[in-house]
């Protein structure tokens, strides 16, 4: 076998592993929590304790399912945005979308006060709008190629957003508004509940799906543009579409949880890692590793202490540990645009 | 080849210009090149080769003017469909990740696979097949990455060709190269050229020209062309107009060989 290159079986194995290693975890994450004792909930306790089997089937089970919709939906837009930007530093948040979401997560705690339904349409709306703002700006901007130019625009809608967070803040009661912006904007799965599940699922599932079953034709973007038309591609408009489906299962879930950061950029790169650059492998293999990352994440984020850790800061701190040791390993580097 | 058979590509009466305010970079283009013919285009760094062969893949619109390919004017020619009828070498192509030689001419399939299609193991066998046509069947668990420029210009040749393309356009096919894989190069077109597709080529090697050209373009750059056989354009006179240096052509065991300067 060639150095660097993983081979077909040993791909398949770490598949079948880390799909595994995913259903094993979620039955674990469901008898874990800290009720009604610190530790595992045994089945003895569940079929005698009426609240035990209502906390699981009324808290912890959503919770699980928000978690793997959450990991597998940034993990994919991250694979997806990355390949079809042809950067591998992009991540949801670079094009303005997580920081559009958090503004308007924070403009509804603000107007709406303790009204939660709020807030998941206000970050839906905010989170599409700032990508309809890089794609102008993109569209305007004079400098660079389109997809620079894109990055480009991301960087500037963010930073307007999060000066936009800054004075919502300033605006907000110190008491009861600013704790809940910045929870949120820490993110957390502590309110999924059901409900959160139902407005979450039919999006994430269309765009997974719609992600999945384009998975080899993604490659194509990869390639610069002239490239991709003389292989009987439309790269614009095929770009486009993969890039506003990727957006909105990322706004969708932003709604549900928050700003939940690293795991778009982090997870899409241990997949390649695994799988090999080919999308047909690496995407949905990156669903996978995403809903495993975050349910682990999640699992200590409400179990660690007996308060809630916000989930982000547990994805930034194990996220940016992990991707330095990945940055760190002995890597063939392709080469530089 | 009958009297009436549609030319491989046409070009009518083509203007294009970078901006409405730049000197045009071609006016009044007309070009006919027969299915089966070998065309080289030449002439100095920024005399538009690359732009003339991005304009007749249909990647650049002209000013004015109409392209056809195989008589069917481009910007009516479905995506897939152009896929299928013509391909393109470019002179190198940046990957932003590490896909096997084998991933990455697989790609070459993908006007034939229906939008939500992944290759199966028919593509594999085909771009196998590919590999083995350019002599490079040994590279196809290697990263792209990783390969010399010689070979990763041999895996862009595979991978247009598993395009089944009537119609292939090289970029510089040679350019940068050693004279073994020059030779290589040369040995590959030569043997498309008998199997009768079309070739349009720009280069900046007169060997190769004089080697493979049945018709040869001559790009001044800001002005018309010159087209004619290969004989009648790569003559000294020519060149010499073209690059603003002399040139002799010597004749070795039925070789032209073009010697520059005094």
């Amino acid at each position: 076998m060639e150095p660097g290159l993983i081979s077909e079986k040993k791909r398949r194995a770490a598949f079948a592993a880390v799909s595994l290693l995913l259903a094993v975890l979620v039955f674990l994450s469901a008898v874990w929590g800290r009720y009604p004792e610190p530790g595992f909930t045994g089945f003895s306790v569940l079929k005698e304790n009426a609240l035990a089997r209502a906390l699981l089937w009324n808290i912890r089970l959503p919770r699980i399912l928000c978690a793997l919709m959450l990991g597998a939906s940034l993990a994919a837009a991250g694979t997806v945005l990355q390949t079809v930007l042809g950067n591998p530093l992009v991540e949801p948040g670079l094009l303005g979308v997580s920081q559009g979401a958090a503004f308007g997560a924070a403009l509804a705690i603000l107007l709406a006060g303790e009204a939660l339904w709020h807030i998941p349409i206000f970050a839906a709306f905010f989170g599409l709008m700032g990508l309809g703002l890089s794609w102008m700006l993109a569209r305007r901007f004079r400098y660079g190629g389109s997809i620079l130019r894109l990055v480009l625009a991301g960087i500037v809608t963010s930073a307007f957003f999060s000066s936009g967070i800054g004075v919502l803040k300033s605006l907000a009661d110190p008491r009861s508004e600013l704790p809940e912006i910045t929870f949120w904007l820490m993110g957390g799965l502590s309110s999924a509940d059901w409900s959160a599940v139902a407005r979450t699922a039919f999006p994430v599932i269309f765009s997974l799906l719609f992600l999945c079953i384009h998975r080899w034709r993604i490659n194509l973007l990869s390639l610069d543009d002239r490239s991709a038309f003389a292989l009987g591609s439309n790269p614009g408009r095929e770009r486009g579409v993969l890039v506003v489906v990727s957006v909105i299962a990322v706004a969708a879930v932003t709604a549900a949880a928050g700003v939940v950061s690293w795991v778009g950029l982090l997870v899409p790169h241990v997949s390649r890692k695994i799988a090999g650059a080919d999308t047909s492998r690496s995407l949905p293999l990156s669903m996978i590793l995403g809903a495993l990352f975050v349910l682990l994440c999640d699992d200590l984020a409400r179990s660690l202490l007996t308060g809630e850790i916000p989930l982000g800061l547990i994805t930034s701190l194990f996220g940016a540990l992990a991707f330095s040791v990945l940055m760190s390993l002995r890597e063939r580097i392709p080469r530089e645009r | 080849m009958s009297a009436d058979a549609v030319p491989s590509v046409s070009l009518r009466n083509v203007n294009f210009s970078w901006s409405s305010s730049a000197v045009p970079l071609f006016r009044g283009l007309d070009l006919d090149v027969t299915a089966g013919e070998t065309c080289c285009l030449i002439g100095p760094n920024g005399s538009g080769k690359t732009t003339l062969l991005e304009l007749i893949l249909g990647w650049r619109r002209p000013t004015s003017g109409a392209v056809f390919s195989e008589g069917r004017p481009l910007e009516r020619l479905p995506s897939r469909e152009r896929g299928k009828t013509m391909a393109l070498v470019p002179q190198e192509e940046h990957l932003p990740f590490s896909y096997s030689v084998l991933e990455y001419v697989l790609l070459g399939r993908a006007p034939y696979l229906p939008p939500l299609a992944s290759p199966g193991v028919h593509d594999i066998s085909l771009a196998e097949e590919a590999l083995g046509g350019v002599g490079i069947a040994d590279l196809s668990k290697r990263a792209v990455s990783e390969l010399s420029g010689g070979e990763r210009r041999l895996v862009l040749i595979a991978r247009a060709l598993l395009q089944k393309p009537r119609i292939l356009l090289l970029d510089e096919p040679a350019n940068h190269l050693d004279p073994a894989n020059r030779e290589r190069i040369i040995g590959i077109l030569s043997d498309l050229k008998a199997s009768g597709i079309t070739l349009l080529m720009s280069s900046h090697e007169p060997d190769m020209v004089t080697r493979l050209a049945d018709k040869v373009v001559l790009l001044y750059g800001k002005g018309p062309l010159q087209v004619g056989r290969a004989d009648e354009m790569l003559v000294p006179r020519h060149l010499a107009d073209l690059y603003g240096v002399k040139a002799r052509i010597i004749e070795d065991k039925g070789r032209r060989i073009i010697v520059w300067g005094e």
